[in-house]
């Protein structure tokens, strides 16, 4: 029943699925979306709940939930097809990456429930701050002692509240079990936007070993990634602000690094996209939630926590930082989590790639400013590093993958043209410009079905952002 | 080629991080199929004294009355307790008082060595750890 509170959390977010940018994923993604949309009103509902001084029950969270989801699901009926218009066409032929990812994502599930990868901070604050909100029906931070980090975001605790109300105890396991569901959401999102197979094996492969070397399960970083990979994932391939919008506020609602994460959107987007409007558009609902939380953090009197960066800056201790952080960063692997995206950015187009390359290395460096605010941080390093150098090694991912996508691919390919980073194989044949937005549409074709002509009244309209655009090119 | 060679770099990756965790669960030793205790089982070869609160402390919450305060060590790390091992007894007991060792608390959660302060008494002695009372 613990773990069970975890997988209703997509039938709260099922709103989401009216959007046309989640529309367009496949199932896994729509899911993971949901999952992520999910998560965020649960925390919302239950924070307003305590802001009402309304005290939790199952009943009272069931109830309002299960509106919520009644009204997700029929908001989302009309677009529920099994068949979506995303790229299950190109990836019948890829069994084996498929098959790949699913035995990376059974071995990480057996080291989650076999207790090999247990964060230690679940047990320290995380799952006791939890255990301490569902005693006391609310968000109580009054009297907590200032080793369970009472100012730190809210969200995951939160969420551990939801599964205990639920299911009437604290399940450990159903806590570390719930990164399974963040994992497999990252992967399902790089996917499901990228329509990218490789991308997304080498993403289940590369975070499947790091969560475990960095023991990261049931701690904030595998809900961290998940939320980090929804926003730099919806700008990079399908541009959908909303999306963008969900996954930083979800980020700044988790950790503290989280809100440095945003920072480094804000900065890179800016550098790469210049729109400003459109960077304040997609910060706008993450900065509002955290400039209430930490209004909330102050009023109770715990803003020192958040000094932290005003502290002095121990720039002698910069050689000795970078050497630990490099040691911490190789993962007892020689550092192979970052060269392989790496070798794959260089190889690709890297200016495809610039904006999650920019978040890579503004979160990178935002770690090593935090850490020299000691005059001797290694044993810091040394236990937090593994954990906090996911989020640059997600956004490196991404990148890897970024350098490899393309567009037009995305959606039209000319006939004869290399569907590259599309998954289709070279020199098979395309289907023909109709096929393609018949397939965007989410129509099952056989390659090359030869119906164009008679079936050309049956596309259904309006395309894709990207598919009339696309479109035009190749019938010109 | 090139796409040859992206499909060749991220399977030979994959292959390499499967093979590195399979590794490196069997360096955190057995047994490997079995339902483990704690979530902390198996986190490193030998285990943390963590496992052995959150073992003790689900016992003592059946056994110190409720309400009390209580607070767990390794008596062996007098006087600098690492505070993990009462936090994590926080949320193993919930309906308890759990407080930090320097608070003087009526029960002392011990485990691995004997708890030898005379202001306590042993009142049990578990396989996980030993009990004690503040004397009165």
């Amino acid at each position: 029943m613990a773990f069970a509170a975890y997988l209703l959390l997509p039938l709260i977010g099922l709103a989401v699925w009216r959007l046309e940018s989640v529309r367009r994923l496949d199932l896994p993604a729509r899911i993971a979306v949901a999952f992520a949309a999910g998560a965020l009103i649960t925390g919302a509902v239950m924070t307003l709940m305590s802001i009402a001084h309304l005290r939790w029950s199952r009943t009272a969270l069931v109830v309002i939930l299960a509106v919520i989801a009644l009204i997700g699901v029929r908001a989302s009926r009309p677009h529920w097809p099994g068949v979506s218009p995303g790229h299950v066409g190109r990836r019948a032929g890829r069994p084996a990456v498929a098959a790949g990812t699913a035995a990376l994502l059974i071995l990480t599930l057996y080291g989650l429930l076999d207790a090999r990868e247990s964060c230690g901070d679940l047990h320290f604050f995380w799952g006791p701050k939890a255990v301490r909100f569902f005693r006391e029906g609310g968000i109580s931070l009054a009297s907590m002692s200032e080793r369970m980090n009472p100012g730190y975001p809210p969200l995951l605790p939160l969420l551990y509240a939801w599964s205990h109300t639920l299911a009437r105890q604290f399940s450990w396991f159903a806590a570390v079990a719930s990164t399974a569901l963040f994992l497999f959401g990252s992967v399902a999102i790089v996917r499901g936007t990228s329509g990218d197979d490789r991308g997304a094996l080498l993403m289940a492969a590369t975070l499947s070993y790091t969560f475990a070397v960095a023991f990261a399960a049931g701690g904030g970083e595998p809900p961290l990634v998940f939320f980090e990979t929804l926003a730099i994932a919806a700008m990079t391939f399908i541009d959908a602000p909303v999306l963008v919008a969900m996954g930083l506020a979800g980020a700044a609602m988790l950790k503290i690094e989280g809100a440095t994460f945003v920072i480094a959107v804000v900065i890179a987007d800016l550098l790469v996209r210049r729109n400003l409007k459109r960077t304040l558009l997609i910060a706008a609902p993450a900065a509002a939630l955290l400039a209430a939380w930490l209004g909330f953090v102050k009023y109770t009197g715990l803003f020192e926590l958040y000094r932290g960066a005003g502290m002095p800056v121990y720039f002698a201790a910069l050689p000795a930082t970078l050497l630990t952080i490099a040691k911490a960063a190789s993962y007892d692997l020689w550092g192979l989590p970052w060269i392989v995206p790496i070798v794959l950015v260089a190889l690709g187009k890297v200016r495809r790639a610039m904006l999650p390359l920019a978040i890579a290395v503004l979160t990178f460096g935002a770690a090593i400013f935090f850490y020299i605010h000691l005059p001797d941080p290694t044993w810091w390093i040394l236990s937090s590093a593994p954990r906090v150098l996911l989020t640059p090694l997600t956004a490196l991912l991404i990148a890897a993958v970024a350098a490899w996508y393309s567009p037009a691919a995305h959606g039209v390919v000319p006939e004869g043209e290399k569907a590259e980073g599309s998954g289709r194989e070279v020199r098979r044949h395309s289907g023909g410009v109709v096929d393609q937005v018949r397939r965007l549409q989410g129509d099952r074709l056989p390659e090359g079905s030869g119906a164009e002509l008679q079936r050309l009244p049956q596309v259904r309209l309006p395309l894709p952002p990207l598919g009339p655009r696309a479109l035009r090119a190749p019938l010109r | 080629l090139r796409d040859r060679a992206r499909t060749a770099i991220v399977w030979v990756a994959a292959v390499i991080f499967a093979a590195a965790l399979i590794h490196r669960f069997h360096r955190l030793g057995g047994p490997y199929f079995t339902m483990p205790e704690t979530v902390q089982d198996h986190v490193a070869p030998a285990p943390y004294p963590s496992r052995d609160v959150i073992l003790l402390a689900r016992r003592a919450a059946e056994i110190v009355p409720r309400g009390a305060t209580v607070t767990a060590i390794e008596p062996s790390q007098a006087p600098n307790y690492d505070v993990t091992l009462w936090l994590t007894a926080v949320g193993m007991m919930p309906r308890h008082r759990v407080v930090p060792p320097e608070a003087h608390p009526e029960y002392v959660l011990a485990v691995r060595t004997p708890f030898t302060n005379p202001s306590y008494h042993l009142i049990t002695a578990l396989p996980e750890g030993r009990i004690y009372e503040a004397n009165r």
